[in-house]
């Protein structure tokens, strides 16, 4: 006991360095931008001010700009990125499991996967018409490609031993997919949604800049058109926080949909 | 197509091929013939809806006005043109991030107290989408090729430092302590034991970086630009012309993968020590 009580004095601080280092790494960009700011090193202009900024985002919110946004915003990914999960995640089973469903897809995926999406926008706008439909569209198609390839890797990984194992005790192809191989495939399915959510908060994003009427990603090209440095630099402050707190929520979904998984000796 | 396959066996047996060799020979031609059969149908059915006004040419276009479109495009040099100005700023941004992503996450890697300082600010960097910051960076560097190379690198640099950061990590420990028992030098330790343990990841990097920066240099050309495919493609989609458009969005993709694949066989290549 007593031997463990000294080197966890030691390893407290160790433990909260990476907290003290980087946040303070933070602080002292901001605190040196202000400063900047304050004394005329860079112009105010093009750079605004870590104050400014607050005071900005503090603005947003009293006139419900940022939250009517982010309402816009959050509705365009969840639709876009909840289609893209249902889809991805069965054409990836599919895709997975049957060896020629892969072949005839596979071009398209690829395809998919190297063009950029966001400049078939005017298409897309013929289609849908400008506005949430359309952003929609962009998001899922950009989150849809990592869904895909995960999860059809997901299933191609599964260990043969377990389906071998599964058919000749009788299971048909539906308890084969349910009690066998989705189980199995959970993690990497899971990480192929991270990887699609984080496209589709880009899709968001940029698909808004092109065909939005309203959202994070419209307020920033709309700020920006009208030279609005400080507005900007807010809604990009929301876009970051949004991408990381959604990361970390992916991430947290992710050991959580694997807890269940008991190592066997 | 059967029957082929099982008459042909007999013959190359007298070459005794190992079992697992015959599977292999005839494997491949099965994926490329689904993969052609697959675009072959595809595109028929395409061009035929299209004819028989199953759907609107005006928002699907079809493969044959297309393949004129494109043909149009290069003959015309328009093409040509537009493609230089992006293959410039395109390579630009990505030499730059090359030569400082990859140093200052090998950096990272490396010291665990730089690490400490700048890991949180790149991770959320590296979560958000740097997109977001493209009508800044225009704000700040013009509408002309200054604002995409910075785009470029902005999209490619995060990416190539955090696999740089990662694949120094990466090293065996083992190696390590070994070279250290042997006295080695910050220098040798570094070229010797974490350089060449990085690279593979390294080289993922900068093929994931790639890729970013192909779609940053269009999505900033598509943003607001005197020329370059993506402005091409702007000008094209604002007159609803879908045919140029999705010939251009081919060829960039085409550029993309292709751009990755031959990092990926450098990759290959600078690692061949490992096998």
């Amino acid at each position: 006991m007593t031997t463990t009580v000294s080197p966890r004095k030691r390893r407290v601080p160790e433990k909260a360095m990476p907290i003290v280092l980087g946040g303070g790494f933070l602080v002292l960009v901001a605190i040196l931008w202000q400063i900047a700011a304050w004394a005329g090193l860079v112009n105010p202009f093009l750079t605004s001010s870590p104050v400014l900024i607050a005071g900005s985002l503090g603005d947003q919110i009293g006139s419900g700009l940022l939250l009517r946004s982010l309402g816009t915003s959050a509705l365009e990914l969840v639709i876009g990125f909840g289609m893209a999960a249902i889809v991805g995640v069965a054409v990836g089973l599919l895709m997975g499991r049957y060896r020629y469903v892969d072949y005839v897809v596979e071009p398209y995926v690829w395809l998919l996967y190297s063009a950029p999406i966001v400049a078939l926008f005017p298409l897309l706008v013929l289609m849908f018409g400008l506005g949430s439909p359309t952003v929609v569209a962009i998001t899922f198609l950009m989150s849809v490609i990592p869904v895909i390839v995960n999860s059809a890797q997901g299933v191609r990984n599964v260990d043969p031993k377990l389906i071998r194992t599964a058919v000749s005790f009788g299971a048909g192809e539906t308890a084969l997919l349910r009690k066998v191989i989705l189980p199995a495939s959970v993690p990497t399915v899971m990480a192929g949604l991270r990887l699609g959510v984080g496209r589709g908060l880009v899709g968001v994003v940029v698909g808004e800049f092109f065909a939005g009427d309203g959202g994070i990603g419209y307020n920033i090209s709309f700020f920006a058109g009208h030279l609005g440095t400080t507005e900007v630099l807010a809604s990009v402050f929301v876009v970051i926080v949004a991408g990381v707190l959604l990361n970390v929520g992916a991430r947290k979904l992710e050991s959580l949909a694997d807890s269940w998984r008991t190592e066997l000796p | 197509m059967t029957q082929g396959l099982r008459t042909r066996p007999p013959r190359p047996v007298a070459a005794a091929p190992p079992s697992r060799a015959v599977g292999l020979r005839w494997l491949p031609p099965v994926r490329a013939r689904f993969v052609l059969g697959s675009l072959v149908v595809v595109l028929a059915l395409w061009q035929l809806c299209a004819s028989i006004g199953l759907v609107d040419v005006q928002f699907t276009s079809t493969p044959v006005a297309i393949v004129q479109a494109g043909g149009d495009l290069l003959s015309s040099g328009e093409l040509w043109e537009n493609a230089q100005t992006t293959l410039v700023e395109f390579f630009a941004g990505f030499a730059l991030a090359v030569v400082v992503g990859v140093p200052v996450g090998m950096l990272m890697g490396w010291k665990l107290r730089i690490r400490q300082t700048l890991e949180p600010a790149l991770i959320a960097l590296y979560v958000t989408p740097s997109l977001a910051l493209l009508p800044l960076v225009v704000l700040a560097l013009g509408i002309g090729e200054a604002s995409k190379i910075a785009m470029v690198f902005i999209e490619a640099v995060i990416t190539i430092a955090v696999n740089a950061m990662a694949g120094i990590r990466e090293t065996d420990p083992k190696l390590v302590q070994a070279a250290r028992a042997f006295c080695a030098s910050g220098g040798a330790m570094f070229g010797k034991i974490l350089f060449p343990s990085a690279l593979p990841t390294i080289m993922a990097g900068l093929r994931l970086g790639a890729g970013r920066g192909v779609i940053a240099v269009i999505v900033a050309e598509l943003y607001g630009g005197t020329d370059g495919v993506g402005q091409l493609i702007s000008t094209y989609g604002q007159n609803f012309d879908v045919a140029p458009l999705l010939f251009l969005t081919l060829v960039v993709g085409i550029f993309g993968y292709v751009v990755t694949a031959l990092l990926r066989v450098l990759g290959t290549a600078a690692t061949s020590w490992e096998r």
